[in-house]
């Protein structure tokens, strides 16, 4: 069937066409016949009628229309309408930061303002949840499980402290209130529970993971087991090995080479902070015989094949505080990371005998790396004369622009590495947050264990080359900096001894500025 | 050494290159401009006038210290600040918007020598961060309806969906 365009407007205007143009391919139809066959044809015949010539619109009255509108959501709203407030038009992010700066009192109000602010709010409140005793975990709990708006797939960064297996198991024979008074902190087990439930979490801080206040993890109270302590469980859920992002484990009692198989798992991790895990039955030489090096000792210690790394495993920040750990294991992790490493600390790392140096930590990630904080080197520096930093790969980082070097100095009696004093990692009762990190910045308390004594400890320690002589250091940096390996940097921290001792510390302050570079004696806990 | 900076109503503005870098948007973009005026298509005159004001009288202060990237629920802000920052709500929001627009760049993160949450807390500081505590602290302490009052926000709850929201707020009210 063809259709003329004047029956197509007539159609469009809702009135048919006049009789009398109704055609069919066989002849005319009669007229006051209304039977559109299927092969009739409209013909156009504009001579034969006039087309009438739209209405022209009435005028409008604006006012009144405006006031229509208004009664409309005055109607529908039950009250006075008021255009919004500019700023309730600001973006969802801009609110989620705003929220975030609120007090829980007002998200809550907040929440019942309207169903945007409602979702916000509520994301803002479960984005970032802190759980350091039981009370907090069974808030959440039951938050998750009674409430509709209060969803576990809001929380995207979780802050756990202390978890423990042993301590629970030896307060069983308590009263549920005794022991939740005397211990206040989670169960690693409920951890696992908890983190099962929670599909999208992003970031995880983990303060103090493995054993405490029982006899067997007390260094003070006797050598610790032979026995190896397992990882705990919850960080080798499946969705939080394939999800996660960032880790940060500030404090523990577990080997760390026991974490390579679930690193090896997390393909989007991005930033990994280690800082003061403590390795059980490390006294003695030879440490942890990982990585098959197999030059330790054997017995109860943890044994693990290298697992392969994805490609897709590619930090872009490692921070690595007061822990043992073999050069073989350093190069593993940085082994994807090569191009996209930017930050690297390295605070008072031990490294034990076996295997590889730490040398060629820099001649790795050197290139990409824009910031570097190395406090107490082991022996990443062999010699501290310029042929030494240009053999340990400084000469590699051209795009350093934070270069921070600490090196404490030795105390009596204690350890010649990190000046440090006898540490425990058995946390004091009463005070359960911030101990695992204390901070971040101190050197004190490097991972010694506690029964060991510091010749036993120095010989875990090998080949870590002697601090540089007070006074020499900065004019060392300072001819490095002259001679353009780090053309980029633009901040060199020092500790402050070594510039008070430098006999030309004005002339390389000097340099410096004329560099673009800025001198600081503070260590940054960044 | 100054730079010029073009608004998006024309109007051309010579800044003082220390100052303008303060704006991390800019000061990407001074190296590749060279001596060209910088465009910025979505920041009207009053507003840059606003912001470079801030960014004057800011020009010489360290970097805030470092954030771990948890809630802070920090809104003080400082005398200067607080009289800098009484505008009206629109004049906020084009402050806020043109903060977000300056700062919040990817680009960001690469740039500067502080990892990405230092970066982040480093960019809020210029005149974004100022506007969300102002924003934060006037919702704080406020009800529901003094909010909508505020804000002019239409209830587009149910009753019973309000009733519903109070009664799980209850269970995190002892949070």
């Amino acid at each position: 069937m063809s259709v003329s365009w004047a029956a197509t407007s007539y159609a469009y205007r809702g009135v048919g066409p006049p009789d009398d143009i109704i055609g069919h391919q066989d002849g005319a139809l009669p007229l006051g016949h209304r039977h559109f066959s299927p092969t009739a044809v409209w013909q156009t015949n504009t001579d034969a009628f006039a087309i009438p010539t739209p209405r022209s619109p009435s005028p409008l009255d604006m006012f009144s229309y405006n006031n229509n509108i208004r009664s409309g959501r005055e109607a529908a709203y039950g009250r006075s309408f008021r255009p919004q407030s500019a700023l309730a038009n600001l973006p969802n992010e801009i609110f989620s930061r705003i929220f975030v700066l609120c007090d829980d009192v007002s998200l809550l109000d907040a929440a019942l303002v309207c169903r945007r602010w409602l979702v916000l709010s509520r994301r803002a409140f479960m984005t970032s949840y802190t759980i350091e005793s039981a009370n907090d975990f069974n808030r959440l709990l039951l938050l998750l499980q009674s409430t509709n708006t209060f969803r576990s797939d809001y929380i995207s960064h979780m802050d756990i402290a202390f978890t423990s297996d042993e301590t629970v198991a030896g307060s069983s024979a308590m009263s549920n209130r005794t022991s939740r008074r005397q211990h206040p902190h989670v169960p690693s087990s409920d951890v696992y529970r908890l983190l099962s439930s929670i599909p999208v979490l992003d970031s995880l801080r983990l303060d103090w993971v493995g054993t405490r206040n029982t006899s067997l993890a007390n260094p003070l109270a006797g050598p610790m087991p032979s026995v190896p302590i397992p990882l705990p469980p919850f960080l080798l859920l499946p969705h939080i090995l394939h999800r996660l992002c960032s880790i940060e484990i500030r404090g523990g009692s577990w080997p760390l080479d026991s974490l390579l198989p679930a690193l090896a798992s997390m393909t989007r991790l991005r930033s990994l902070t280690l800082d003061n895990i403590y390795e059980p039955n490390t006294d003695g030489a030879g440490g942890s015989p990982a990585m098959g090096s197999g030059r330790g000792k054997s017995s109860g210690m943890y044994r693990s094949p290298i697992p392969s790394m994805s490609p897709s495993f590619q930090l872009t920040k490692l921070s690595l505080a007061r822990c043992t750990l073999s050069g073989d294991v350093l190069a593993w992790i940085l082994s994807t990371s090569m191009l996209s490493l930017r930050h690297l600390t390295m605070n008072t790392i031990r490294r034990r005998v076996s295997g590889i140096t730490f040398g060629r930590v820099l001649a790795g990630v050197g290139p990409a790396l824009e910031t570097f904080r190395i406090r107490n080197h082991v022996d990443l520096f062999e010699r501290w004369d310029l042929e030494g930093l240009v053999q340990a790969g400084l000469g590699y980082c051209s795009n350093l622009r934070t270069f921070v070097v600490w090196c404490d100095p030795p105390q009596a009696g204690s350890m010649a590495i990190g000046g440090a004093q006898p540490f425990s990692p058995q946390p004091s009762p009463g005070v359960y947050r911030g101990y695992g990190g204390g901070g971040g910045g101190s050197g004190i308390g490097s991972p010694v264990s506690p029964g060991s004594s510091s010749s036993s400890s120095l010989a875990m320690l090998g080949g870590y080359a002697p601090a540089p002589a007070p006074g020499t250091l900065l004019p060392l940096l300072v001819s490095v900096v002259q001679r353009g390996w780090m053309p980029r940097l633009t901040t060199l921290v020092v500790q402050p001894s070594h510039i008070d001792q430098c006999p030309s510390r004005v002339e390389c302050t000097q340099h410096l500025l004329l560099r673009g570079v800025r001198l600081y004696d503070e260590w940054v806990s960044v | 050494m100054s730079i010029t900076i073009v608004t998006s109503d024309n109007e051309q503005f010579c800044v003082e290159k220390l100052v303008a870098q303060r704006i991390a948007l800019i000061e990407d973009m001074v190296e590749n401009a060279g001596d060209r005026p910088i465009p910025l298509p979505n920041v009207t005159a009053s507003v840059l006038r606003k912001i470079l004001e801030y960014c004057e009288h800011h020009k010489n202060d360290p970097l805030p210290p470092y954030d771990d990237g948890s809630r802070s629920r920090t809104t003080h802000i400082s005398e200067w600040d607080q009289k800098f920052i009484t505008v009206d709500q629109e004049m906020l929001f084009e402050i806020i918007l043109a903060a977000n627009y300056l700062e919040m760049k990817p680009l960001l993160y690469v740039r500067l020598n502080v990892p990405r949450v230092q970066c982040l807390t480093a960019c809020n500081a210029v005149a974004g961060d100022i506007g969300c505590k102002t924003v934060a602290n006037m919702i704080k302490g406020k009800s529901p309806e003094e909010i909508r009052k505020l804000f002019n926000i239409v209830n587009n709850f149910t009753p019973e969906e309000e009733a519903q929201i109070r009664k799980e707020a209850e269970w995190a009210e002892d949070r």
